[in-house]
Order: C-alpha cells, then structure tokens, then sequence
C-alpha cells in the first residue's frame, strides 16, 4: 500500500533488531542507521563489536561509545592503527568504528596533568571507563596498548566478570593485573599473551589457578620471563584446556610434559622452542589421545623418534604442519601416515629430509587429505605427488614452493586424480610446463584460484586450457615469462568470473590482452600490472571502461602507462581504494581527485 | 582484510619479490657496485652464489653474490668472511643496492 510505513507499524523492536544482527558489513549497518530515529536507536541496540585505533583521547572516546552503544560484548583496541581523518567513504573498512581526532583542548580539560600528547593512548582510566560502560564485555582484545598496566587490568577485572575471552599484545602489563583476572573472570576460556614483557610466573600461575576450570584456549608467544613454572601451574589447574601455543627459549620439556600430563582433552599443540626435545613429543604422543592439530616450528631438536610417538598415540589428528625441522626424515612421516589416517591438511616447510617414501605412505593411508603443501622440499620427486594422485580424492588445495625436482608427471597424476581441486599455487617449480597445466585444465572443473608464479617452462597452452576448462575467480600468473597475449585472451574469455587478476613481470603482455579482459572480465576487483613492459595506456583505458568494479591497482615500472592512464583509472572506477605507481605518474589535478587513493612506489631511499 | 600496519618492505626492483625489512637496516652509508648502498642484518628470498674473494674498499673480503629468489636480478652480496679485525662486524651480513631495491608504500 503506497504511503505507509507498515514495517515501522507492524513490526516491534525485538524483531527488527534480531533482522540488524544479520547483517554482516558495517557499510549496511550504517545504511540502516540513516533510515529514520528509530532504527539508528535500535541498530545501536543491536551492535555488538566495537573496533578501535590509537584516538585523540580515548577516555572520552569510551564513554561516548558506552553511551551509544549499550550491547557490546567485543572490543577491539589495536593501537598500531593510528587516527585516521574521514576522506573518502572508499576508505572505511569494514566493522570498524571511525576514529575522530579530537582536538586536544579536551583531553588536557579530562587528564588534568598529563600532557595533550601522553592522552593519545588509552591508559589505565581509559581502561577503567570501558569497564565501567561495558560490564557484560564478553572478548576484549588490547594491542599494543603501552600505557595501559595492572592497576587498569585489576579493575576491569572487578567489573567485567563475564570475560571470555582475553587478548593481550605488547602491551606492558605486571602480574597483579593478570592475577586479578584469574581472581574476578571465572568464566574466562581464551588468553592470548604476546610480548607481554612485565609477566612473570607469578601472574601466570595466579591466572592458570584462578581460571583453571574455564580455560580453554591458552598462547603464550614472546613472553621474556616465562618460564617451566607457569606451564607447570596450567598443567595442574587447566584440565579442560583443548589449545596451546607456545614461543620460547626458555621453556623446557619439563613444561610441556607438565601439560601433556595434566590436560588430557588437548587438541592444538602449536611448538616453537627450540629447547623442547623428543622427549615432549614422546609424551604428548602417549597422555594426548584428543590431539587434532600438531604444529611443530623452526629448528627444533624433534627426531623421528618423536613424530613416531606422535603417529602411534595421536590417532586423531588432522592437521600437522613441520617447519624448519631438519632432523625429520620419510620415517618419521610414514609413521604418522600408518597411525593418523584421518589425516586433512598436511604442511612439509623446510624440512631438507623428508622425501618422497614419506609422501607416498601419506598417500597410500590418508585418504581423507584435503590440503597439501610442500615448501622448499628439494628432495620430493614426482613419485611422491603420484601417490597422492592415486588415493586422495578430496583433495581441494595443494601448495608447491620451490620443489625443483617435481615436474609435468606428477602434476598430471594430481589432475587425474584429484579432480576436486580447488586451489593450485606454485611458484619457483622449474620443471612443471604446459603439460602440467593442460591436463589441470582438463580434469580439474572446481579449479577456482591458480597461482603460477616464476613457472619458467608454463606458457599459453597451458593457460588455453585453463580458461576452457575451469572458472576461475583468482590467477596469478607473475613472472612466466613465456605467457603471452594469447593466453590471457583464453582466460578473459572461459574466466567471467575472474575477480584477482596478477600478470606482473610480464614481458610479452600487451594491450590486446588488456582489451579483452575489459571485454571479459567486468568482475575484476584487483588488478597487479607492475613491471609489464608492453602494457600502455590504450589498453589500461580499455580495461577500465568495463571493469568499474575495480578496488585495487598495483603499475609501477610500466614504461608505456603515464600520468593519462593513471587519469583514467581513477576516473573510470569510483570504488578503488588503491592505486601503487611512480610519484611522478601523477598529476596535480589527478592528486586532487584521488588523494588517499594513491600509494607511491619509494625508489629514493 | 589486509594487514593495516605491515612492516616496512623493500623489494627487489626486477619483480616485485620482497628481499629485506627497513627494521634491518644497520647502515645506509655504503658502496655498491652501482653506487650508494645499504647494509641490512638480515635479507629474505634470496639465493647465494659461488663464493668469491673481491677486494673492497675496506680491504680482502670473501662474499657472494646474492640473487633474487624469483627473478635471480643481483641485488647486491653476503659478506662470507672479513680479514680485518675491524670489518668482522660485518661477517654474516648483506649488502644490498640503492638502485636495486625499492620500497613501496603498499
């Protein structure tokens, strides 16, 4: 019926606002709040995550923010992020608050002695106001909030004691804040210490003590003075702990036996010490029947000693990843592929002895194996993938760096096999060619992101393939140098639905190209053009006049783009958000239209 | 959404590889081959060649050519060993070119 508000009639606030909490994006929220009085007041009632950067003064900012907004359960102050000033509504990103600088006259009027300049972080009163406004705060996240300390911690500790959830960054913090939390936030399940350099055991033992019967999730990355101690304390208190992440040199394997002991439910084990030894593993293998994810980081002494316990106790696991461990080798790796069958992602980083036999076993039991990624594995040969190919598949995304020894052979055999491909990502594997890519192109109809990257011996047969083949959303094809216009003409035409697009160090790349994928591809939302020689400005305008969706833009070291073409990129997309060229590419004029838009290419250092 | 504060990169100037953070930067006042250059703590995605003994400025040295990982464009080298007490600082460490590197504000 014309003329009546019947949704603001009929409907009562309860229901419009469970329909607020559906919306994803701030840019809607903030849509629905321009309506009318009414939805601004209930859009209000409805938020519930407040994003914050380093502002004028933030104490102020707070309570402006409890006052507004009622209902917040999650707060995230990162001050890294520095105020920025509204310029473009292009600049606004999502389900973040905008920061308005305030002028300094009110903070000196608010902090009294403190200087304009000491009032741009958030302090301990700054802390005490959110505590105050928000005292149903369920997460709360403070990065790198360096004038904040325990006194501030203590009292949002006393106010705030449904707290689920904790994260603390570089931020200088002592022991009677973090004490106090294990004292007040019984229902705490997530902490996160990273550089929290004013820990010591102390507070870690009071917190492991105070929210043992919660805690679920536990990191500790960073942290100087963190010793056996504290792991000691969580291994006797926390029974219900399913994640632990670890970075240090000065825990030992008396700690980590310590939680393996104590938290029989664990399901995430994340180790970067390199004082931990086989030992740990050896334990986690045997009191950790529940663990899924095993990440195991950087030169650490781990034998196959150790991943052999892993793969007779852990049967459960899905998930592992070996950085940079060099003393692992194929036994160690058979011995997890015959005991954790139910195997999903599987990362090999670094580890210059694991070889093909390895992945083969993964092969032949881990039938369930979605993920692969093997980087800088010189010892891996076509046989290993084979396998894969031949009994895995689901897989979906596979990740190859720097695998010089592995060719066309194997990635036909994944093709053939692994026909749910989803994402292919290789970069640096000089013997993988067109024959490779052809037969991915043939068999794998799923194939929705395709990174080649410095593939020297792909060219356009293999692209021509691709783009009859799959419909791609994400190509990267930087530094093959032997693809050319004819290729990308086979893509902009089989790829509609091509939304990143990165052809950079590309030598043979024309205009002609170009066009097409102005023809083809009006879904591009991320263009890299840099240093393709051939590219001007006729087939940069060409681009622009279809794909107007475009939001980024990345041409420097194109000889044949000037100041013109960087004109019309801006001019004939109104969402891009940034464009990377040469300083001297750009006009007065085109500075004025832009401004924020642009970033510069720095080459006077 | 991207990373709103990343460290500040330095990229190889061939292809837009990223070989070095500005946080390593020990000095901006040496010479390259190809003029002014700097010297960085530590470099990434980088290859090494063949050893070589070169006769700089500040006397015998053993260093390596060091490539970019993806484009193999030298970039500048590694100092293997230094001969000269005062020049052991720099074992270990690498030297990369004005001209070679760029940094983009991304």
């Amino acid at each position: 019926m014309r003329g009546h508000a019947w949704i603001n009639t009929i409907l009562p606030d309860e229901l419009i606002i469970e329909i607020f909490r559906c919306l994803d994006s701030k840019l809607s929220r903030d849509a629905c709040s321009l309506v009318c009085k009414r939805w601004l007041k209930l859009e209000r009632l409805s938020r519930t995550t407040l994003r914050i950067g380093a502002t004028g003064s933030p104490e102020l900012f707070v309570q402006l923010l409890a006052r507004r907004f009622v209902n917040i359960r999650n707060v995230h102050i990162d001050e890294r992020l520095a105020i920025s000033l509204p310029l473009h509504s292009g600049r606004r990103r999502r389900n973040e608050v905008m920061c308005l600088p305030f002028n300094s006259h009110h903070a000196t009027d608010n902090t009294g002695a403190e200087g304009a300049l000491e009032s741009s972080y958030l302090s301990d009163a700054g802390l005490i106001a959110l505590s105050v406004g928000f005292p149903n705060l369920e997460k709360l996240s403070l990065i790198w909030c360096s004038n904040i300390s325990s006194q501030g911690l203590t009292s949002l500790a006393e106010k705030c004691r449904f707290l689920k959830s904790l994260d603390l960054q570089g931020c200088y913090v002592g022991d009677q804040g973090v004490a106090a939390v294990g004292e007040f936030c019984k229902q705490l399940e997530d902490v996160n210490l990273r550089f929290c350099e004013g820990l010591t055991d102390t507070g870690l033992v009071e917190l492991a003590h105070g929210c043992g019967k919660s805690l679920k999730t536990f990191g500790i990355t960073a942290c100087a003075k963190i010793t056996d101690v504290s792991l000691e304390a969580v291994g006797m208190h926390c029974k219900y702990l399913e994640s632990l992440s670890l970075d240090s040199e000065i825990i030992h394997n008396k700690g980590v036996l310590s939680v393996a002991q104590g938290c029989p439910l664990l399901k995430v084990l994340k180790l970067q010490c390199t004082n931990v030894t086989d030992e740990a593993l050896v334990a986690v293998g045997s009191l950790c029947p529940s663990l899924e994810l095993l990440a195991l980081y950087s030169f650490q002494e781990f034998t196959d000693k150790g991943l052999r316990a892993i793969g007779v106790g852990c049967k459960k696991l899905k998930n592992l990843t070996l950085s940079d461990c060099y003393f692992l080798s194929d036994i160690g790796l058979d011995a997890v592929a015959a005991g954790c069958k139910g195997l999903t992602h599987l990362e090999v980083n670094g580890c210059h002895n694991i070889g093909s036999l390895g992945l083969e076993s993964i092969g032949k039991s881990c039938h369930q194996l979605t993920e692969l990624a093997l980087l800088y594995c010189q010892k891996i040969v076509n046989s290993g993938l084979l396998g894969i190919g031949q009994s895995c598949k689901f897989l979906q995304a596979l990740h190859l760096v720097d695998c010089s020894r592995i060719g066309d052979e194997a990635i036909c055999g994944i093709a053939k096999g692994c026909r749910n491909l989803k994402k292919l990502h290789i970069r640096r594997c000089y013997e993988i060619g067109d024959a490779g890519i052809v037969a991915i192109g043939e068999n794998c109809k799923f194939l929705t992101d395709l990174s080649l990257r410095f593939c020297d011996r792909v060219g356009d047969e293999g692209l021509i393939a691709i783009g009859k083949g799959c419909s791609l959303l994400q190509l990267n094809v930087s530094g093959c140098h032997r693809i050319g216009d004819a290729g990308l003409v086979a893509i902009a035409r089989g790829c509609p639905q091509l939304s990143y697009l990165d052809v950079s160090v590309l030598e043979n790349l024309g205009d002609m190209a170009m066009a097409e994928l102005g023809e083809g591809c009006p879904l591009l939302k991320d263009i890299v053009l840099s240093h393709c020689h051939q590219i001007t400005d006729a087939g940069l305008m060409h681009l622009m006049k279809r794909c107007t969706m475009l939001e980024s833009c990345q041409m420097v070291y194109c000889p044949g783009i000037t100041a013109a073409g960087v004109a019309t990129v801006v001019s004939s997309c109104p969402s891009v958000k940034k464009i990377l060229v040469e300083k001297w590419k750009v006009s007065e004029r085109t500075k004025r239209r832009a401004g924020s838009v642009i970033s510069y290419l720095c080459v006077d250092l | 959404m991207a990373e709103l504060l990343g460290p500040r990169l330095y990229s190889c100037c061939n292809c837009r590889n990223h070989v070095a953070l500005h946080d390593d930067i020990i000095s901006k006042a040496f010479q390259g081959r190809h003029g002014r250059a700097f010297l960085f703590s530590h470099a990434m995605n980088f290859t090494v060649g063949p050893k070589e003994d070169r006769h700089l400025m500040t006397g015998l040295h053993t260093v390596a050519d060091v490539h970019c990982v993806d484009c193999r464009e030298v970039l500048g080298w590694k100092y293997e060993r230094a001969y000269e007490a005062s020049q052991k600082y720099k074992e270990g460490k690498f030297i990369l070119e004005k001209s070679k590197i760029v940094r983009d504000n991304w």
